[in-house]
């Protein structure tokens, strides 16, 4: 193999894949990326068994080859060569790096070690049209998704693929995310559970892509805007069928501006306790929601929102930093409702004006006897 | 200038901490620079990340020309010194952190997962409506039905024991097939043998992890034959933080032995409280008529009818199990099918009795003696003694019932047996034995396991 790359390219190109770099003591080949010569393109290849990716970077390619070097030594070295051009050199298993002042030979490893990538290519191709609200969907729910794995099926994000529209959930039994979008094209209804590290990826890595395409197979998927591929194991097992704990019914309901809302909660989570609860109390007489923390060591604070209400005046306490990840998923400047049900039920948030079921934030109240 | 690399940066940076720590105090080195990183050198001007406003003034104002020398020292043609607040990723840092923290105040939501061919383990021939009830095992039975209808909050855990073929499985079973028709929850029954050698398993294959997050996913956990859990104490540690994690998630657990709780040897105590925590209930085995109840309802089951007068003789010959009895029941129907006529009573009996005779080694006097004064922790010849020691009088009355009720021995036979003492002694120790046993005081239990001792003493003639 004898080909030379851009070095900012080939960092970049580095920085894409190093997402899915594993490191595992025992199976040291997790910490290596596979260079591959395709075509007159360099191919990027990295995997910690359950997420890979694979990205391309334009490289004038002289004779072709495939090496797998440990990524640490190469991206280290990397960061530190001032020159625009690198020539890469492959002699069986040692990568020759070479400027015009430098010269490094990194030890690699057996290619045929690398763990073969699956191929989840199917013919029925999910094509997110908007890949800017892909990761906008994808970064409201993520919040809600569990962070202990004790209920595996709750450690990822739900991507219902219908035939009107697309649904993303998360839930760790606290709170539940939700939404929707249209910008979806499919041939057939799918459901996956991606799991949490994946979304965070597939969210961060298509921000500026044109359009992503998603395979789904029954225990992986891909998903792929032309140059970036990221190739994910999925959750086994189901979700849970939220639609079911959706309220129907509504004791009272408030509509505040997000930004006050998120600045009075910010405010008051300084005088929480332990248990982060903010105590609120929707006003519909005055119009407004009561909020109030309290913490003996540290004082209290007590503030309302002014929003119009209706229904009866009643009190939960929250978690404050459900409700901040809650509202963190609307955004900028929108009005949100926020809606109580009753004692010892959810609380429900969803942007003004919608009843869309496929567009909320649900949040558990804290127990009041505890 | 040429563009410095963020390499670069750093090891400028890392230059002028180190020449910053020698000129000033260890402690305000500590409290100023250790949270600061110099994010770029460009135009001369060296911008610095600092984490607070508080430490921006404080740097400005103190250490500004320390720095600006410093800086110089490593890249000669630095002007300025600008600080800037970051604390960005610190910030998100610690949200992590504590987000990761178990909830335990809030409600949880209350979801469901919906069962998809998960192999509940169950059998779907045991279920409460095929249980017959009687007295014996009315109170159990009914304890089981309420914790089918409120999962988790009414008993937990439910634990259950009795003798051997009393039905315990099958009200495991039961329970589990209630709960999974109804409820579409995640129920899974298992013996105790099995968590341990799935543990084992998990244990050589560096997958306790994955051992973990299945047994700890479940809805409905039903844990057969837990006495088997006596002295494997890593498995008894592992049930405990299973038990433990369900629990605190509202889950239900089940468990079925062969004793109480607190018979169990080698049990841990936390394991052993925890046991007792919820409801105990015990199956004693069936009267009479719940035998005969059984033998119609077994025989509906495999499509005979069955004449009253065989039944009966069924039920009176075999007593102390079910699971005997539906093996009676099978040998009478093979038997009749074969000799294509009715039984008679004797010749039922007869062959009962044959049957029996096999496994029926008799329980000796001595057998009694031996397993009354080991399981009171006794020396054998106390029980003889002509003392009134309280911690002696009520075993030996133990013995005097089991002698007669287990032996059928004349009152005055056992009278003498017991050092030549009175028949009327014999008879008020059985009296009292009665009372007690009719009051339902803890002598039940302990008769239960005396009991089944003797079971075993008689079925391997073992030395226990």
């Amino acid at each position: 193999m004898l080909i030379s790359v851009e070095r900012n390219q080939f960092l970049k190109g580095l920085s894409i894949i190093e997402h899915a770099i594993g490191r595992s003591p025992t199976l040291p080949v997790l910490g290596y990326v596979l260079l591959k010569t395709v075509d007159n393109i360099l191919e990027l290849t990295a995997t910690n068994l359950e997420l890979s990716i694979t990205t391309r970077i334009s490289a004038k390619i002289q004779t072709p080859g495939v090496i797998s070097v440990p990524y640490r030594t190469l991206g280290g070295l990397l960061h530190n060569l001032s020159h625009a051009i690198i020539e890469l050199k492959g002699v069986r298993e040692t990568l020759e790096i070479n400027t015009p002042a430098q010269k490094a030979k990194i030890q690699g490893g057996a290619v045929n070690e690398f763990p073969l990538i699956p191929d989840v290519k199917t013919k029925n191709i999910i094509r997110f049209q908007n890949p800017h609200t892909l990761t906008e969907d994808l970064d409201s729910v993520l919040p809600a998704v569990a962070a202990s794995d004790v209920r595996p099926e709750l450690n990822g994000v739900l991507l219902e693929v219908g035939e009107e529209e697309t649904v993303f959930a998360a839930t760790d039994t606290f709170r539940l995310a939700v939404r929707s979008t249209k910008d979806v094209e499919a041939k057939e209804p799918k459901v996956a559970i991606l799991p949490k590290r994946t979304a965070e990826v597939l969210s961060k890595l298509m921000r500026d892509a044109k359009h992503v395409d998603g395979h789904l197979s029954l225990t992986q998927a891909l998903f792929t805007d032309g140059t970036t591929s990221i190739v994910s194991r999925l959750i086994e097992g189901s979700f849970p069928d939220f639609s079911a704990i959706l309220p129907k019914q509504e004791s009272a309901a408030i509509r505040l501006s997000r930004e006050e809302f998120l600045q009075e909660l910010n405010a008051a989570s300084l005088f929480t306790s332990r248990l982060n609860d903010v105590s609120l109390t929707i006003q519909p007489q005055k119009a407004n929601l009561l909020i109030s923390a309290h913490n003996p060591d540290i004082g209290e604070y007590e503030t309302a929102v002014k929003g119009a209400a209706h229904g009866q005046k009643i009190t939960l306490a929250f978690n404050y930093r459900y409700l901040i990840d809650g509202l963190a998923g609307f955004s900028g400047d929108q009005q949100i409702d926020f809606v109580f049900v009753g004692e010892g039920k959810p609380g429900l948030m969803r942007p003004a004006n919608t009843k869309d079921e496929r567009n909320v934030y649900l949040v558990m109240p804290i127990r009041t006897n505890a | 200038m040429p563009s410095i690399d963020t390499m670069n940066t750093q090891n400028v940076w890392k230059n002028v901490l180190e020449e910053a720590e020698q000129a000033l105090s260890r402690a305000s080195f500590h409290t100023w620079f250790r949270k600061t990183e110099l994010a770029s050198l460009s135009d001369g001007i060296a911008t610095i990340h600092v984490p607070n406003e508080f430490s921006k003034e404080w740097m400005e104002t103190k250490y500004r020309h320390l720095l600006l020398k410093l800086l110089r020292n490593a890249a000669e043609d630095i002007r300025d010194v600008v600080f800037v607040i970051h604390s960005g990723e610190s910030k998100q840092k610690t949200s992590h952190r504590t987000a990761s923290l178990p909830d335990t105040h809030t409600i949880p939501l209350p979801l469901t997962t919906p069962r998809i061919n998960r192999e509940t383990n169950l059998n779907p021939r045991y279920t409460l409506e095929s249980f017959v009830v009687g007295p014996s095992n009315e109170l159990v039975h009914a304890a089981a039905t309420a914790v089918t209808k409120q999962l988790a909050t009414l008993y937990n855990p439910f634990f259950v024991w009795g003798g051997v073929g009393l039905g315990k499985t099958h009200l495991l079973h039961a329970i589990g097939n209630a709960i999974a028709k109804e409820k579409n929850l995640k129920v899974r029954y298992i013996t105790s043998e099995k968590f341990t050698s799935d543990f084992v398993s998990a244990l050589r294959t560096r997958t306790v992890e994955t051992f973990r997050e299945r047994y700890r996913s479940y809805d409905v956990l039903l844990i057969d034959d837990v006495q088997f859990m006596g002295g494997k104490e890593k498995s008894q540690e592992e049930l405990f933080h299973t038990f433990n994690e369900l629990y605190s998630q509202e889950r239900q657990i089940v468990f079925a032995s062969d004793r109480p709780p607190r018979s169990i040897p080698e049990l841990e105590e936390r394991l052993r409280s925890r046991f007792e925590g919820g409801m105990i209930a015990d199956i004693q085995p069936p009267d009479f008529e719940t035998r005969l109840a059984i033998i119609h309802n077994k025989a509906k089951e495999r499509g005979c009818s069955l004449d009253e007068e065989t039944a009966r003789s069924i039920a009176e010959n075999v007593h102390r199990n079910i699971r005997e009895l539906e093996g009676a029941l099978n040998r009478v129907l093979a038997e009749a099918k074969d000799s294509a006529i009715r039984l008679s009573s004797r010749q039922v009996r007869r062959m009962l009795a044959n049957n029996n005779n096999d496994s029926q080694h008799k329980v000796t006097f001595k057998d009694i003696v031996h397993c009354v004064s080991r399981y009171y922790d006794l020396e054998e010849k106390a029980l003889f003694d002509k003392t009134r020691r309280q911690e002696v009088v009520r075993p030996r009355q133990v013995a005097m019932y089991l002698a007669r009720e287990v032996l059928k021995l004349s009152f005055p036979s056992i009278g003498v047996k017991f050092s030549g003492r009175d028949h009327t002694t014999v008879m008020h120790a059985c009296t009292r034995i009665q009372e007690e046993i009719n009051s339902s005081g803890p002598i039940t239990e302990e008769l239960q396991t005396l009991h089944n001792t003797l079971r075993e003493y008689e079925e391997g003639g073992e030395d226990v």
